[in-house]
């Protein structure tokens, strides 16, 4: 009797073993960006599918209508399971519980931390919770055309340079050559204006999210709206580029820098690699300039994006694990390289630095960003909530400033009292 | 009718009243269905979402008036986008029903090549928004771009960045409304055709001119014509959206910071739906109001042909 | 007498001509430009031929994204634009007889809520409309894109109206003692005779649903369902370097279901049926 009722028992976990293997389970992954990162995306996770018997479903849009497609979906409790996460929104769906902690899934060993820092998970913190994964890290520079520093006769900026160090330089490569430097981050000031924030010890957000930690310092104020006003004056001497030019551009090929037109641009280290392509030559990296008076440099690293799992995501485990590929594998990293920035594993570092596949200018930025974790402590959080609607202002403000409509003054002035009031919430 | 007088009205007349209701349903059937599964609901909603703080990731929650106090009072975006919206209404509408309706009136002629013609003037209509025309127009009228290059080419000295000059930017928002003028132009083209040819053949025999002939025949008889174009053309005119999303993106410095794409931006990107709303209610409050205005001047303006006696 | 007409026509077909060039210029450089190499589209902005012809941008183009090519994109696109045009004719035509000429209770207020439609942004309905179609389960099919498509469009019924309006009531009258009802005379009468704002409002009807974008992306989740309007923003994204020559391309070839059918209704709309016959 023993034996039939083991020998029936033997066989029905048979069964369910067969059953279970060979149920398709099925992953919906979602993610913006342009026509390559589409293919190779589809490509990486494509082997992954297969090599684990995951029906895999994509769904990948532009930039522009990535966050209203989500937000629709959210509403609908239809989140795809994995989703690309950016560091402004990040914030508002892990609040409101659309997207899960990862932690569980860190600890479980599901994602393998074992080739990354704890510390640069930083990133993706939110209320204590590992709201996103990040994907890679980046970083701002400075790029420069070195042939027209060596037709001007002046040497290539140094990490180390200050801020009148670097006026003098666009000054001087301007009255030699005759050729203008970009102005900074015209397309989105929050990226210098942090910087220069950063150099006097202050982060550009509370830790709470709820205000500016440097509101109230009169120097860090005076000392921004000094930086601002610098650039001003050299759009009117005619050493900085017209706002109105600059402002127009819109694809990689119109800025002046791979022109050859424009001697410096302050640029997110991810695009180094597009512009030397369009360049057609290899073009200088170097850190943001510190702000004479600050105590340090004023750089930073950012999460380039987060990959997240979906509160509504029947399967997080699978999720998990697909998500662990993304980050951890190299066959993966063969296949994307750094078009999410630069990776947290060490070993797809290292990989990608030593693969024959890699070019030249993804070593640079390598390098760079390898350079800039030496100087910077940890990895940026996410954006607070609210914070786009200031970030906004900034650039409007900084913009109008430039074009000769506002007062660098009026500008910092603007915008603090704008984030002071749409912070907190 | 006096109730008396209903009492006798044959059961034969009120059956048929009665019929012509049911019919008059059966004819507006699939719009009504549609509008009241589509279109209704949601319209409540996103009235109710009005007076919610809804940043679409959790539940709303009731805020009363204060998103309407808030427009009103402590937005500056709010007024500067309406006023760059009224701008754009009312310049690019008359442009373009005008450009419409001049060309309506040259290709409204018996000629081979008519047909290529209105295929060549509706095709810019027919890229609508789409990313390609956006870029296009980017480029042409940039610094180096076409429209300077022909400025230039008939001696005007043209430098200028038209989408980023702060005083242009809005021109070439304008400038690509009115280069679509396609629909309202094959419209009116449709109500030429439908004037009757002896018309006009009887105005010749009486010796009448080409411009006496527009303003007495064709003008009058286009005028329900016209009144349509206006309405439509408004209404789109205040939602214009997508072209100052693509190509300016509301730049430089607002400048062309339509209502609806501070709208979107409210709603979308800085997660405040009901806020949103509340715009959108407000929008539509306005156009409205402006389609009330010209509704009751038409009956001082638009002449229909079967109303001659 | 036959010089002025000559010299009047060869005048007309210059202004015309050339005014016409003038509007579709940047066509004409688009389409110049998807032969030119992707790359150098939009560094030779000033040239306007080619260096160097080549068709890779329609090879590149067409082959999409992740093995979804344009022929999956056209087809869908098709599939949705058809239908709706043929749901909006029908159901437009329909309705703007029932407000113009049939007397039924209610026909004020339902006039002024069809109205009203029109002047709502649609922005504002996007999430309300979705959470509708996700609970009906229609999400990542065509069915939102075609079904309330089946409900007419304000713009088409408010057009068809004026057409109507412009028919006389005496024929109405003259039915009528015929013995003819309103749906008989819906159909044999009032039909072939707004033939021209029907062939209009198809043509519309096509068009604006081809380049549908925002409906289409919310409710087509799989890239297998894709239209062309959304596969082509796909070619262009802000965080990327975008692949113009691919997309110039694309945009070409989906221009040309729109230009055929524009040809073939376009005699349609203009060669309306004149009054004159109506009177006899």
């Amino acid at each position: 009797m023993k034996k039939i009722i083991s020998l029936v028992l033997c066989a029905a976990m048979l069964i369910c073993m067969v059953a279970v293997s060979s149920a398709e389970t099925a992953l919906r992954v979602a993610w913006w960006g342009g026509q390559e990162r589409h293919n190779q995306t589809i490509e990486a996770l494509d082997a992954y599918g297969a090599a684990n018997n995951i029906k895999m479903e994509y769904e990948y849009t532009s930039w522009t209508s990535y966050f209203e497609n989500l937000a629709t979906q959210a509403v609908g409790h239809n989140l795809p399971d994995m989703l690309q996460m950016s560091t402004t929104d990040i914030i508002n769906y892990s609040t409101n519980g659309q997207i899960v902690d990862l932690k569980p899934y860190v600890d479980s060993g599901i994602i393998d931390l074992s080739n990354i820092e704890e510390g640069s998970l930083s990133g993706g913190m939110v209320n204590g919770q590992l709201a996103g994964f990040t994907t890679g890290t980046n970083t701002v520079t400075v790029i420069y055309n070195k042939k027209i520093f060596d037709q001007a006769g002046v040497a290539y900026p140094s990490n180390e340079w200050t801020w009148s160090e670097y006026i003098d330089t666009v000054k001087k490569i301007y009255e030699a050559t005759g050729i203008q430097s970009d102005i900074p981050f015209l397309s989105e000031a929050r990226w210098v204006v942090e910087s220069w924030v950063r150099c006097y010890g202050y982060n550009f957000f509370s830790e709470d999210g709820q205000s500016l930690p440097w509101a109230e310092d009169e120097k860090v104020l005076a000392g921004v709206a000094k930086a601002i006003q610098d650039i001003a004056d050299g759009v009117k001497a005619g050493y900085f580029i017209d706002p109105e030019i600059q402002i127009a551009w819109s694809t990689t090929e119109e800025n002046y820098i791979v022109q050859g037109k424009s001697a410096m641009a302050f640029l997110l280290s991810n695009y180094y690699g597009v512009y030397c392509t369009a360049l057609g030559d290899e073009l200088g990296m170097a850190m943001l300039p510190k702000m004479d008076d600050g105590e340090k440099s004023g750089m930073y690293l950012n999460s380039n994006m987060y990959w997240c799992i979906s509160s509504n995501c029947a399967q997080p485990e699978v999720a998990a694990a697909a998500l662990n590929y993304m980050i951890n594998s190299t066959d993966a990293a063969a296949v994307i390289k750094t078009d999410r920035g630069i990776s947290l594993s060490s070993e797809v570092r290292n990989f990608l630095a030593t693969s024959k596949d890699t070019d030249a200018y993804t070593a640079n930025v390598l390098n760079y960003v390898s350079d800039v974790s030496g100087v910077v402590a940890a990895v940026n959080p996410a954006d607070p909530a609210h914070s786009a609607e200031p970030i906004s202002v900034l650039k409007n403000d900084y913009t109008a400033v430039m074009y000769g409509e506002m007062t660098a003054e009026d500008c910092v002035a603007d915008f603090v009292e704008q984030a002071t009031a749409l912070l907190p919430n | 009718m006096t109730k008396q007088n209903q009492a006798a009205l044959s059961p034969a007349l009120r059956r048929r009243r009665l019929t012509e209701t049911g019919i008059g349903y059966l004819f507006i059937g699939p719009w009504l269905i549609c509008f009241l599964a589509f279109s209704l609901v949601p319209f409540v909603i996103s009235f109710v979402l009005s007076f919610m703080d809804y940043n679409m990731l959790s539940a709303p929650t009731f805020v009363g008036f204060s998103n309407y106090v808030k427009l009103f009072t402590g937005d500056k975006l709010f007024k500067t986008s309406l006023g760059v919206t009224f701008r754009f209404v009312f310049i690019a509408i008359p442009l373009r029903l005008a450009f419409a309706l001049l060309v309506a009136l040259i290709l409204n002629r018996q000629s081979k090549m008519v047909p290529l013609y209105r295929v060549v003037y509706y095709l810019p209509s027919i890229l609508g928004g789409s990313v390609a025309v956006s870029v296009m127009w980017r480029y042409c009228f940039s610094k180096t771009g076409v429209l300077n290059t022909a400025l230039q080419a008939i001696g005007i000295a043209s430098n200028i960045s038209w989408i980023s000059n702060k005083d242009t930017a809005l021109w070439s928002l304008i400038l690509l409304f009115i280069w679509q003028f396609g629909s309202p132009m094959l419209i009116f083209l449709s109500g030429l055709k439908q004037i009757p040819k002896s018309y006009y053949e009887a105005a010749e025999c009486d010796g009448a001119g080409p411009l006496v002939r527009f303003f007495r025949i064709t003008l009058p008889l286009l005028t329900p014509i016209i009144f349509f174009n206006l309405v439509m053309q408004m209404i789109g005119g205040f939602m214009v959206f997508s072209q100052a999303m693509i190509i300016t993106d509301g730049g430089p410095m607002n400048r062309t910071l339509v209502y609806a794409l501070y709208l979107y931006r409210q709603s979308f990107a800085y997660y405040k739906m009901g806020y949103g709303c509340a715009m959108a209610w407000v929008l539509m409050t306005i156009i409205g109001f402006f389609t009330l205005l010209v509704f009751r001047s038409s009956s001082a303006w638009v002449f229909y042909e079967n109303e001659i006696k | 007498m036959r010089q002025k007409k000559a010299v009047n026509t060869v005048c007309f077909h210059l202004f015309v001509g050339f005014l016409g060039f003038i509007m579709i210029y940047p066509l004409i450089w688009m389409v110049f430009s998807s032969f030119k190499e992707s790359s150098l589209v939009l560094s030779t902005v000033g040239q306007l031929f080619p260096s160097k012809w080549c068709t890779d941008n329609y090879v590149n183009g067409w082959s999409g994204f992740g093995g979804t090519t344009f022929t999956t994109f056209f087809k869908n696109s098709f599939i949705v634009t058809i239908l709706t045009v043929i749901g909006n004719v029908i159901a437009s035509a329909m309705a703007a007889y029932g407000f113009s000429r049939v007397k039924f209770k209610g026909r004020g207020f339902w006039f002024v809520c069809m109205m009203i439609t029109m002047m709502v942004p649609s922005q504002v309905l996007v999430v309300p409309q979705y959470v509708i179609f996700h609970s009906l389960g229609w999400v990542d099919t065509f069915l939102p894109l075609i079904v309330p498509e089946w409900g007419g469009r304000a713009f088409f019924i408010f057009m068809m109206m004026q057409f109507i309006a412009g028919i006389p009531q005496e024929l109405d009258e003259a039915a009528e003692i015929d013995g003819c009802g309103k749906i008989h005379m819906f159909s044999t009468i009032v039909v072939p005779l707004i033939v021209p704002s029907m062939a209009t409002s198809a043509i519309f009807s096509f068009y604006w649903k081809w380049d549908d974008f925002m409906g289409s992306l919310l409710y087509l989740n799989s890239p297998k369902n894709y239209t062309v309007s959304i596969a082509l923003k796909l070619f262009c994204d802000p965080t990327a370097v975008s692949d113009y020559g691919a997309m110039f391309a694309m945009c070409v070839v989906s221009l040309l279901p729109v230009i055929v059918l524009f040809l073939f209704t376009q005699r349609y709309i203009v060669e309306g049926i004149a009054m004159s016959g109506l009177k006899a």
